[in-house]
């Protein structure tokens, strides 16, 4: 197991001119980056001083960069493709929400353009309150009539019969 | 046929849709507000465009955007505070299946 090195001792070694190269090996899930210094080799670590893994090399190569080095080797001889951490399903739900709330926005205001634009161009028709609401209700009523023709769909136990697989035939 | 009006028919076409008992009452509660507004005078909260106000139409969850002028309202759109979304189809005779219900089930094990 390699020494642990934080990541201000490291920039310290760096810039010393002790450590020249680095290795982002692969694991299982992630990576980690390893300092040659010299006859010793050096892992870094996080400020709690566990082993610091990273998701991607971008992350760890960008890692490096704050550490001041610029050259460095991959091996993934030993990765394994995985998940550091749990997936995090309330900022997914989050954004989900955020972007559902946002489209919501965007198509709220393109309707309101839309009437204002009619008044603009002189194209808008204004009702009564009371001629809007009699349209109103001959519609309902219409469509209300139309739901109450449509056939009511029951299970019907001959489809019921079909579904599934029957065991013992 | 003014916006307002489309999006009210569109209100009572939606809640039709969803099998409601009685979408009379279900339109009503938007007219009494609509009506409460004008009773009272409410000028409503600043809307999300210059000049128009916005009045909240709960519990059924619409909004009205209007603007004032003088005792009148105009009113120039009536729309649900979220998007709806179209029920479920059923599934049984008659009802179009959605693409995943398509999909043909291979169940395993020997003949």
């Amino acid at each position: 197991m390699p020494h642990p090195i934080k990541l201000d001792a490291l920039r310290d070694l760096v810039s010393s001119g002790a450590v020249k190269t680095a290795t982002i090996l692969g694991e299982k899930g992630g990576f980690t980056v390893h300092a040659d210094a010299g006859s010793s080799e050096r892992v870094l670590t996080n400020r709690a001083g566990q082993v610091k893994m990273f998701a991607t090399t971008d992350t760890a190569v960008r890692e490096l960069a704050r550490a001041g080095l610029s050259s460095f080797l991959v091996d993934i001889s030993q990765y394994q493709k995985g998940l550091l951490r749990a997936p995090r399903t309330d900022v997914s739900d989050r954004a989900k929400r955020a972007s559902e709330a946002l489209e919501h926005e965007r198509w709220f205001r393109a309707k309101v353009d839309e009437a204002l634009r009619q008044e603009e161009q002189g194209v808008a028709t204004w009702h009564e309150h009371a001629d809007v609401w009699e349209d109103v209700k001959k519609a309902t009523a219409a469509m209300v009539a139309k739901r109450n023709l449509e056939p009511v769909v029951a299970s019907s136990p001959r489809i019921a019969k079909t579904r599934g697989r029957k065991k013992g035939i | 046929m003014g916006l307002a009006v489309k999006d009210l028919i569109r209100a009572a076409a939606h809640i039709v849709s969803t099998g409601h008992p009685d979408p009379d009452a279900y339109l009503n509660g938007i007219r009494d507000r609509i009506e409460t507004m004008y009773a009272i005078k409410n000028p409503g909260v600043i809307g999300r465009h210059e000049g128009t106000v916005e009045w909240m139409l709960n519990p059924p969850s619409y909004v009205a955007v209007l603007k004032w002028a003088g005792p009148d309202a105009k009113i120039y759109r009536v729309l649900p505070t979220a998007r709806m979304k179209k029920p479920r189809p059923q599934i049984g005779i008659g009802c179009v299946r959605r693409p995943q219900d398509q999909r043909r089930r291979v169940s395993g094990g020997a003949s």
